[in-house]
């Protein structure tokens, strides 16, 4: 690792004399390596530049829930405490989306295990519930991530990041940190899970059979 | 792609906009930026002396490289004369303002009826948020400058160029006219971001869902989505001045008022809200809790903090202030205009669009011609045609055309008629 610290700095600084091709002072490989070097202000340039896109994929994954500026916080302490690691300084906004992904994941498993130390029979456990959140979202809201709730979490977050975040299937599989293939598979198992529990759920298979409907009626 | 594929696809666009309306009016992320950014980070590490001198050694190469390419000296932003500070409001009424001009030689020229706060100002550019209304944009193309436009749930980055820029906080409609260089433009229907190139303009509406890009100067192209326009130099009478009646910036005013954001003299929430600190005042009502707030407040005062939980996306307290200046102050004239900010709840902040309606229709009975009547009956026409009742939604539709025939909403009402 250090030496790839010592090798990105020795990479940029020659550029600093072919001015033209210097990287400019917002790149994130600079930030990066001010990041590195503990500068006081590159973390404060870190949060600016990356906290509304890690809070969006948060809330894309979580949906309402007031756990979300925690979650925040703790994904720019994991990424100030392991920036040393990210290798490729340039995929520095591919690597805090990966950390916001694998925060959400950590904390949709605590919840489940919570439920499921309860020690009630698999048959008993209530739904999923929603943490209270700091504003009302609507009814179509909920329901979507009360149906992503009943979901495995890998399938939950694969759709979420699909279908909500609308990521390529590429960037999908890079945040989850798995294969293609994985994620294919993980979409197609989630899409099936999805709609078979969306008919549950009023608001939201209203809201489908009228989207479908608009769909088709519009000229 | 299948058909449930694309299904999910439009459902998570929908899911997605209406996120991004409420991350738009939320402004918590400071609270955690303080927190974050605050704490030390340190990771222990055993090292061998030769490998803390590499580290050293390229800390120090990276510190003094980030130092070379950053510019020390902060730029300074003038309103005319005026020093302008960071936090500052511009509201531009109906004459023409002088423009905001930036030390770097960028300049921000509001439109008559617009306003904007300058958000952040450091040695490569500026953050400026255009709450409302349109401006001319001109971002000298200096080595790393960094500007950035916050347009409701929409930012467009620039580092050198001209465009002309508007948004209408009602429809959420935004509009930019790109004549040099590029720029990115995020947020809602756009995702994390879409490049203009000169000769371009972009309109697209987060409440629509529906964006297009065109040559600049051409027609726009034939739409399936019904979509208000904006133009960038807005017209005599802007729909926000008839929208938002309550907000600070469309009370009477000199013709070019600049606010100050005096903290110290900042000692109640009303002082705040009218500052527009709406997330600051909503924190100092919270200390008594929100329901004493309204139980103390005059009926004067109900309106402002109805208002101050609606900019924070709070629709459940915003709903109870209304709700008791109604009580309270019935038959006032600020009471019937309660009637309209319930239903802009209902509509924004809930997506209830039934119950949207049926407030657009009260404020509409009570205030028949009222200063907000056409905007009630635009949005009435919207929220029925979203609520699913389509013969209810023509019928308005056909009412808007006859009286409104130039109103914002009759390119929408047309296209109702239509189908």
């Amino acid at each position: 690792m250090l030496k790839k610290d010592s090798q990105a700095v020795g990479e940029l600084l020659p550029l600093r004399r072919s001015h033209p091709e210097l990287p400019p002072p917002e790149s994130d490989e600079v930030l990066v390596l001010a990041l590195r070097a503990r500068q006081p202000d590159a973390a404060t340039q870190l949060f600016d530049r990356y906290a509304p896109h890690v809070r969006r994929v948060l809330v894309r994954v979580m949906g309402p829930d007031s756990e979300i500026l925690d979650l925040v916080h703790d994904v720019f302490v994991t990424a100030f405490e392991s920036v040393h690691r990210l290798v490729d300084p340039r995929a520095l906004r591919a690597w805090l989306t990966q950390i916001a992904v694998f925060t959400a994941r950590a904390r949709i498993r605590r919840r489940v295990r919570g439920r499921i130390l309860r020690f009630l029979p698999f048959s008993e456990l209530p739904e999923p519930e929603l943490p209270p959140t700091d504003f009302e979202a609507s009814q179509a809201i909920q329901a979507v991530y009360r149906v992503l709730g009943r979901l495995d979490t890998d399938q939950r977050i694969a759709f979420a990041l699909r279908f909500v975040a609308g990521m390529e299937l590429t960037e999908v599989a890079a945040s989850c940190g798995v294969s293609l293939a994985t994620i294919k598979r993980r979409l197609a198992r989630a899409q099936l899970s999805f709609e078979a529990a969306a008919e549950r759920e009023p608001a939201l298979a209203e809201w489908l059979a009228v989207d479908a409907a608009a769909a088709g009626g519009v000229s | 792609m299948s058909a449930l594929a694309e299904r999910f696809e439009r459902l998570g666009r929908e899911i997605a906009a209406e996120q991004d309306r409420g991350l738009a009016q939320d402004l918590s992320l400071g609270s955690v930026r303080s927190r974050v950014v605050g704490r030390r980070f340190g990771r222990p590490r055993r090292v061998r002396a030769w490998a803390s001198a590499a580290v050293l050694a390229a800390a120090a190469a990276a510190a003094a490289l980030y130092h070379f390419a950053r510019p020390h000296t902060p730029l300074e932003a003038t309103l005319g004369t005026h020093p302008l500070a960071v936090g500052e409001w511009v509201s531009a009424t109906e004459v023409a303002a002088p423009p905001i001009h930036f030390s770097d030689g960028s300049e921000v020229t509001l439109l008559p009826g617009s306003r904007a706060r300058l958000a952040t100002l450091d040695a490569v550019g500026a953050h400026l948020v255009l709450e409302s209304g349109a401006a001319n944009v001109r971002v000298t193309p200096n080595h790393g400058a960094r500007y950035r436009l916050s347009l409701g749930p929409f930012a467009v980055d620039v580092t050198g160029t001209r465009f002309d820029v508007g948004f209408r906080p009602s429809d959420e409609l935004f509009t930019l006219a790109l004549h040099e260089g590029k720029v990115s433009v995020s947020g809602c229907v756009l995702g994390e971001g879409r490049t203009l190139l000169a000769g371009e303009s972009l309109s697209a509406s987060c409440r629509a869902g529906h964006f297009e890009i065109s040559a600049l100067g051409s027609p726009p192209a034939p739409s399936s989505e019904p979509t208000p326009t904006l133009s960038a130099a807005p017209s005599p009478e802007p729909a926000d001045t008839a929208l938002e009646p309550s907000e600070p910036e469309l009370r009477p005013a000199r013709p070019l008022a600049v606010g100050r954001e005096a903290t110290a003299a900042a000692s109640n929430w009303q002082s705040l809200s009218r500052q527009g600190r709406f997330a600051d005042a909503y924190a100092l009502i919270e200390l008594d809790g929100f329901d004493a707030a309204v139980s103390k407040a005059t009926i004067a005062d109900l309106a402002l903090l109805g208002d101050t939980a609606r900019f924070v996306a709070k629709p459940r307290d915003a709903l109870k202030a209304y709700q008791a200046l109604r009580s309270r102050g019935a038959g006032s004239a600020a009471a019937k205009q309660a009637a309209f900010s319930i239903a802009r709840v209902h509509f924004d902040q809930r997506a209830a669009y039934a119950e949207a309606a049926r407030w657009f229709r009260t404020y509409l009975a009570e205030q028949p011609g009222g200063p907000l009547a056409r905007e009630a009956e635009g949005r009435l026409m919207e929220s029925l045609s979203r609520a699913g009742d389509r013969s209810g939604a023509r019928q308005v539709a056909e009412k808007y055309v006859a009286l409104y025939p130039r109103g914002p909403h009759e390119r929408f009402a047309q296209q109702l008629l239509a189908r």
